[in-house]
């Protein structure tokens, strides 16, 4: 956490930043990849530098060198009438030479140790074309993702969002990466605390480097010690661009594909975009479903545990019977049984993640169907466990969000160990230890199970249950927007006219 | 100690229903009809009635005792206990009421461990589970108030649920169980009343806890909306065990309300009273966690050197060691009556001659002024 503490600033450059324009120059040279030429033409001479694995090399060879050789360059000046490019950087500065040719820009000197140049920003980003969701995919929303360009994200964003008011802010954070990060807001809407956090966040952070945007979330999060994630990250631009008009604040990171959204409640994490295309009953039916989803997840296998343990008056005649049935043939204790069947499952994710995706495929078969019966057959685990674990894992992957769904797939051992020890009212108490760390959780200081504690009852229209988009005419209470009407209440409530007195009057 | 509450602390008035409630049904919610029906048999219902009446009025000293005391400085009882008598017997009357808080959160912690004795685990050892209870309670005061206050809401809504689940009796209630109607002297039913006032006790916690509650005028009528709501709960389960039990079979119940959870069946599981009891500990936590910040303060209003979250320490430790020396369900149900006869005195007795006190300081000041 002390980065968090440390109020310095984050302004000294790339580690060792050179002396002089020789120093830098002797620095790059011994790098193949960089080019160092003196152009003598009848009227011009000048040195032109460039590291040729960051600039596009056919933009230079078909544009910008003809230009520059031609004949109607005759000084350094006549460069920005005649070059057809619409940036010209002509600068003194020795680290903004080094950030730029860094970046991707073309150098021209006057002489080989001259320190006045100008730049000319040509860069070539390497990036993947935008493709399919594939970690948050939608039916009928959209489906286009991010890619890793920052550009190319803003753009997706910027699209959807074609007001002036609409803004991004660029820092460059990181000591040695010095990575480009953009915080978008929509003026006038976002909170003004909110973002001066925000920045305040990303400015103070004392990194090497940052990765990607999931690392800064959790370089930026109110608790590192919570296993709770406390933003949002989202492939989506769809989304991204409705919390924007929420009132909300995204942070992209360049060289990653995702966006974090600030400040999150923890039921956001359990909507998908798609429960904005469906009617309001089924799509608020789906989110009960997930919320019993992830109860489900976390408390089924412990319950079995302490039922089995120490319970077994909990448990009905007739189910009995059965239990005792496929219990009989397993030598162990339950909480031995349900160990052995949940590390297995987590092996079996974790082997299905990393492995490319047609092997994948084989271990799901493998595990799910011959491992399962076959364990079952030995008499090592349950029958009935087997079908607790297996529907629990299915649960736990209902939730939209991937690290929320990791954290809830790891929240039911504490539970399996609390109920081993304690019974149900280690379930019990385990859950309070739960709930109570939620309780005192923040996103960027604002509560984090908003809706519930403080009671917001208006917050609640678009939460465990989404209502009719007529009811949702105001901007969520908890981002405490500066414009808190998404529409014209006055204008809309004209419309509907006056109330009708009666049926068929 | 600062003498203003940041409004960064401070909590809305709508935790002014949900603080009293809480505090209000807990343990006692389990036993009472037990207590209660002994003196006025079938007519215990309109006992819970007169006492409600009576805890209304004593809410209304102790608003009154705030309200007077805000133009002095901070509305809680220590500020008042040390301007109208002074620094050194008001930290005497602090004692006093701080002593019962500790008592309460002795009796409640150990009753519930009794309770799970008798219903879950017999083995179950005390001072492990207090330790595991404490620790989570450390967690939560550590918030502050507002996490405190969350966990009181949170108490509410999953508590919920048990309220409900009496209704399932109603199918086996025998409704000539009432009758006859007020057979009883005033004085069975005031004997009765007096039996109930350890299960209203509680409200009287708003003495502590109101300068952190904004807008005291809304506050106020959630206070009296929260005693209402209580009274509610009270005459219904009362009515509801008198109509499930005959009144020799109440007799030899000590925890109706468990018994007639364990009536209660469904397709999927039984025994809804052990999930029940679990149930509970939400019950528990918040009137742990509050009493526990309360006494922390108390402590931080006598010494202010020493720091909430040092001494809260020790206060835990002082409830485990506490509830770990009651040993057998004698001295709980000893414990419990010395805490009833305690907080009579305290909410019957010296609540209003506090108040009476408060008036002639008023008038002795303005004499003196004039």
């Amino acid at each position: 956490m002390f980065w968090k503490n440390s109020k310095k600033k984050n302004d000294q450059g790339p580690a060792q930043p050179s002396k002089s324009m020789a120093d830098l120059l002797i620095q790059l040279e011994t790098n193949p990849d960089f080019n160092h030429f003196c152009h003598n033409s009848k009227t011009l001479t000048c040195w032109i530098s460039f590291i040729n694995t960051v600039v596009d090399l056919e933009y230079i060879h078909r544009d910008l060198l003809p230009a520059l050789y031609s004949e109607r360059v005759q000084r350094m000046k006549d460069i920005a009438q005649v070059v057809p490019v619409d940036k010209l950087i002509e600068t003194r500065d020795l680290s903004v030479i080094q950030t730029s040719l860094l970046d991707g820009c073309l150098m021209i000197q006057p002489s080989k140790r001259s320190q006045h140049v100008y730049l000319i920003p040509c860069p070539k980003k390497q990036a993947r074309q935008v493709e399919q969701t594939e970690i948050e995919t939608s039916i009928v929303g959209a489906h286009d993702a991010f890619v890793e360009s920052l550009e190319t994200n803003i753009n997706l964003i910027r699209s959807r969002i074609p007001i002036p008011q609409f803004k991004v802010e660029e820092h460059r954070i990181g000591k040695l990466s010095r990575t480009r990060i953009s915080i978008l807001y929509i003026e006038g809407l976002a909170n003004k605390a909110n973002l001066n956090t925000t920045k305040q966040r990303i400015t103070d952070l004392e990194t090497v480097s940052v990765i990607n945007a999931n690392m800064l979330a959790l370089m930026i999060a109110d608790n590192s010690w919570s296993f709770f994630p406390q933003f949002i990250d989202t492939e989506r631009p769809d989304r991204v661009s409705g919390a924007l008009y929420e009132g909300k604040i995204a942070v992209l990171v360049d060289g990653s594909p995702s966006a974090l959204i600030l400040p999150s409640t923890i039921v956001e994490f359990f909507s998908t975009i798609d429960d904005y295309s469906l009617t309001w009953p089924i799509a608020s039916l789906y989110r009960l479903l997930r919320l019993f989803a992830v109860a489900f997840s976390v408390i089924s296998s412990s319950l079995y545990v302490a039922v089995l343990t120490y319970h077994y008056q909990l448990v009905p005649k007739d189910l009995l019977a059965t239990l005792i049935v496929s219990r009989s043939s397993v030598p162990y204790d339950p909480i031995i049984e349900v160990l052995l069947l949940e590390v297995m499952i987590e092996l079996l994710r974790e082997a299905g993640a990393r492995l490319p995706t047609k092997v994948g495929q084989t271990i799901g078969i493998v595990g799910g169907i011959v491992i399962g019966t076959a364990s079952v057959q030995a008499g090592v685990t349950s029958n009935i466990l087997l079908i607790i674990i297996a529907m629990s894992a299915l649960a736990a992957f209902i939730t939209p969000n991937y690290r929320m769904a990791t954290t809830i797939r790891f929240m039911r051992f504490p539970f399996i160990f609390a109920a081993q020890v304690f019974g149900l009212l280690g379930v019990g108490l385990c859950f309070m230890f739960f709930v109570c760390h939620l309780l005192k959780l923040t996103s960027l200081g604002r509560p984090f199970i908003e809706p519930i504690y403080p009671m917001r009852v208006t917050d609640l229209k678009d939460s465990f249950i989404r209502l009719p988009t007529s009811a949702q005419g105001q901007r969520p209470m908890f981002l405490r927007t500066a414009d808190k009407n998404r529409v014209n209440l006055q204008r809309t409530t004209q419309k509907k006219g006056k109330p009708k007195p009666d049926i068929d009057e | 100690m600062n003498d203003k509450i940041k409004p960064a602390h401070q909590v809305g008035p709508v935790s002014a229903f949900f603080i009293p409630q809480t505090m209000q049904i807990g343990i006692g919610y389990l036993s009472f009809q037990h207590v209660v029906t002994k003196y006025s048999q079938q007519d215990a219902w309109l006992a819970a009635l007169i006492s409600g009446a009576i805890i209304l009025g004593i809410l209304w000293v102790v608003l009154r005792l705030l309200e007077n005391e805000r133009q002095f400085g901070m509305p809680d009882l220590f500020s008042i206990h040390s301007r109208i008598f002074g620094r050194r017997i008001g930290t005497f009357l602090n004692l006093f009421t701080v002593t019962h808080i500790l008592l309460f959160t002795i009796m409640f912690l150990r009753s519930y461990v009794e309770i799970v004795h008798v219903w879950v685990f017999p083995q179950m050892s005390t001072f492990l589970f207090s330790l595991i209870f404490c620790s989570i309670v450390w967690y939560i005061v550590s918030g502050g108030i507002r996490t405190i206050t969350g966990v009181c809401l949170l108490s509410f809504i999953y508590l919920m649920p048990l309220s409900i689940l009496t209704l399932f009796i109603v199918p086996h209630a025998q409704f000539a169980n009432l009758q006859p109607f007020f057979d009883h002297s005033p004085v069975t039913l005031l004997k009765s009343c007096y039996k109930l006032t350890h299960e209203y006790l509680g409200f009287e916690l708003l003495l502590y806890i109101y300068p952190f509650i904004s807008h005291p005028r809304e506050a106020r009528k959630w206070a009296f909306r929260s005693v209402l709501t209580t009274i509610y709960f009270y005459t219904t389960a009362l009515i509801l065990a008198i109509v499930y039990f005959s009144q020799g079979e109440m007799q030899n119940t000590i925890w109706p309300t468990v018994t007639y959870w364990k009536g209660v069946r469904f397709p999927l599981v039984e025994h809804i009273d052990i999930i029940a009891i679990v149930l509970l500990l939400w019950s528990l936590v918040p009137n742990i966690c509050l009493c526990s910040w309360i006494i922390a303060r108390a402590v931080k209003f006598t010494v202010p050197k020493i720091k909430m979250k040092y001494s809260l320490i020790v206060i835990l430790a002082l409830i485990i060691a506490g509830t770990t020396m009651i040993h057998s369900g004698l001295q709980v149900k000893k414990i419990n009556d010395v805490y009833a006869t305690y907080g009579a005195l305290i909410i019957y007795i010296y609540l209003p001659i506090l108040l009476f006190c408060q008036w002639i300081k008023k008038k002795c000041g303005r004499g003196a002024a004039s």
